[in-house]
């Protein structure tokens, strides 16, 4: 069973993209958030789940440069369980849950700046999807990661 | 007289001898002297080596490059001698040698020698190195660096008796010639001689010699008179007949048949006008007699209302019913959302499950639960997502158009309906109309035909009238013409015979 891997779906500007689900602490529907004055734009607000404070990022924005159309009935959000740092990712929709065995993900085969955001990539479908390492997110300053290309590793 | 012309043409003959013999002498003596000169040249090349027997080398490059000073002291002599060497060669005696530099751009190499009483300067000498120079080019010569050309003239006393001769041969040509035409002329003149004397004896009274041959020539003359005189009679004859014909009454005739022509055509346009009328008249009828059978088509008509309103009937209990099931629709919708937001919930819940599951912590029993939650929620969101998309093909089919559609329908049967009363009151009047029209109809119908019949058989006739009026009408202006032209020529030709009758008493 260790060499199992399971991977959450994740719908992003109709786009998917994987993530390592043992990263996820909890998947909820989307929840009212609370704006600040003067934070970077990637971070929408606050929101409020069972009492703890979490900081909500727009995952659209990080990724693809675009702001996120909030859509209350459909959009979701993923919380992580790096508690260090108390982060939420804000994405339109979740699909599913994938089983892999190690060997069913491949490295990413491109290259460049931005390369280890990414654990590897896997066929889906017939599509590539990339999965991304949300702790490697998480670590890197703003700054950096708008200096990343997303799109380039994304199809 | 004749004595004096021939005293000038022998004068103009000689004069014009003399003039073709210079002419012809001096051309000749041209000709041949140009055409010798031309045969006599000979081309001779020397290379370097002869030159550098006298030259020194110095002396030979400021030669090439054209920087010598032909000024210069012994260079005279130098030439002389080579001129002697050649000479020597050429058998020629040295005075027929003579040098003569050429332009510095294209002839510096070149030397032409010539016999130097017979040079006129320059122009002579550019002339015959100008033909040289043609040779020399095509002449495979691009190594050597001097060439010397001679020219030789052949001796001039040949040309002189050459050209003296083809002169004298010209002059004779050209006395032969005159001599032929003389002799042609000749026998005219003779003739002019012989009238002349002729003239000059009737002028004496007493002398008058008549021949046998004139005699002959008197007594046809007679003849012709005659012959005159019955001529002149006739045409007398025709012009007094031709005056009686007045022309004014011809061409009175003629603007009357004209006159004719034009009120046929008149009368054409108004029997095609009558016949438009006619054609009107028939369709008329035709239209009528169709009313007619209308009478026939009331009873279709009203099996056509009766079924319409039955049909209106039928179509007000669909859109009841379909109001129904519109109102229906609406719920189901509704419910249907209630059901994929459960569905919606079931799925998130089972990824959370799944999360709890996975975590290391739990127990594995429950990741089996979870899959199979999992696996739940996902057929039941496939489920929900099969019947929406069926509930809206539906709602297409019998939904708000369907309604609308016959709410139009029922529109148009209402229209329809309030059409009875007037088709009622509409065939009522035509039963009375069709039933007087009936027996009309068919009569004027008959005449109409008859009438129609004849009238084509006029038109048919009337273009054929037409043509032979034209042709008619044609041949009398060509008639016209002619007597005009007749006229004329008669009347001159009786002036020219009153002219030579009078001549003839003379």
């Amino acid at each position: 069973m260790s060499n199992v891997i399971e991977i959450l779906l994740v719908q992003l500007n109709n786009k998917i993209i994987g993530i390592n689900l043992k990263e996820i602490r909890e998947v909820i529907p989307y929840v009212k958030h609370f704006r600040i004055p003067k934070i970077p734009q990637l971070y929408l607000g606050l929101i409020n789940v069972r009492g703890e404070i979490w900081i909500l990022v727009d995952f659209e924005k990080l990724l693809f440069k675009r702001g996120a159309k909030i859509d209350v009935k459909k959009n979701k959000i993923l919380i992580t369980k790096h508690y260090d740092r108390q982060i939420s990712f804000l994405v339109d929709n979740v699909e599913d849950i994938l089983e892999l065995t190690v060997g069913e993900i491949h490295k990413i085969k491109k290259e460049g700046k931005g390369k280890e955001c990414f654990i590897g990539e896997i066929y889906y479908k017939k599509k590539i999807i990339p999965i991304i390492n949300l702790k490697g997110l998480i670590l890197k300053e703003i700054k950096e990661l708008e200096e990343i290309d997303f799109n380039y590793f994304i199809e | 007289m004749v004595e004096f012309t021939e005293k000038l043409i022998k004068k103009m003959v000689l004069m014009t001898m003399v003039v073709f013999f210079i002419l012809s002498f001096v051309f000749f003596n041209l000709y041949l002297r140009n055409q010798q000169e031309r045969k006599n040249i000979k081309m001779v090349q020397y290379s370097i080596d002869t030159i550098s027997y006298m030259f020194s080398q110095d002396e030979i490059d400021q030669l090439i490059r054209g920087d010598y000073d032909f000024k210069k002291k012994f260079f005279l002599e130098k030439i002389n001698l080579i001129l002697k060497r050649i000479s020597h060669e050429l058998h020629l005696h040295e005075k027929d040698i003579f040098i003569v530099r050429k332009d510095k751009k294209q002839y510096l190499k070149v030397f032409v020698i010539d016999r130097a009483p017979n040079l006129k300067g320059m122009e002579k000498v550019r002339e015959v190195n100008k033909y040289l120079f043609k040779k020399f080019k095509n002449a495979d010569n691009k190594d050597t660096e001097y060439y010397i050309f001679i020219r030789k003239i052949g001796k001039r006393e040949k040309i002189l008796f050459s050209s003296l001769f083809f002169s004298i041969i010209i002059v004779l040509i050209f006395l032969l010639s005159f001599l032929i035409i003389k002799k042609m002329f000749d026998k005219d003149i003779a003739f002019y001689n012989k009238i002349e004397e002729i003239i000059d004896k009737r002028d004496d009274e007493n002398m008058i010699l008549v021949k046998e041959d004139d005699l002959k020539f008197i007594v046809k003359i007679k003849e012709i008179i005659a012959g005159l005189y019955l001529i002149k009679k006739r045409i007398y004859k025709s012009v007094y007949s031709l005056k009686e014909i007045d022309k004014e009454q011809v061409v009175i005739m003629l603007n009357s048949l004209k006159k004719e022509i034009l009120e046929k055509k008149n009368r054409e346009e108004e029997i095609d006008f009558y016949l438009k009328k006619i054609g009107s008249i028939e369709k008329e009828n035709k239209e009528l007699i169709k009313a007619m059978e209308i009478n026939n088509s009331r009873e279709k008509v009203e099996e056509f209302l009766t079924g319409i309103k039955t049909v209106n009937d039928f179509i007000q209990k669909i859109e009841s019913d379909l109001s129904l099931i519109n109102s229906n629709f609406l719920k189901t919708m509704e419910l249907m959302v209630s059901i994929e937001e459960l569905a919606e919930r079931s799925h998130l819940l089972s990824i959370n499950a799944t999360i709890e599951a996975s975590s290391e912590n739990e127990n594995k029993r429950f990741s089996i639960v979870a899959s199979e939650i999992r696996k739940l929620s996902k057929e039941s969101k496939e489920i929900t997502n099969k019947i929406k998309a069926d509930f809206s093909y539906l709602k297409e089919l019998i939904g708000e158009k369907a309604i609308e559609d016959i709410k139009n329908t029922k529109k148009i049967m209402d229209e329809l309906i309030v059409f009875e009363e007037f088709f009622n009151g509409y065939f009522d009047k035509q039963i009375n109309i069709t039933d007087n029209i009936k027996a009309n109809a068919n009569d004027s119908g008959l005449i109409s035909k008859k009438v129609l019949t004849s009238l084509n058989l006029i038109l048919e006739n009337i273009p054929r009238q037409e043509k032979t009026m034209n042709e008619i009408y044609s041949v009398i202006n060509l008639y016209i013409k002619y007597y005009e032209i007749i006229k004329s020529d008669l009347e001159q030709t009786k002036k020219m015979i009153d002219g030579v009758l009078k001549n003839e008493k003379i």
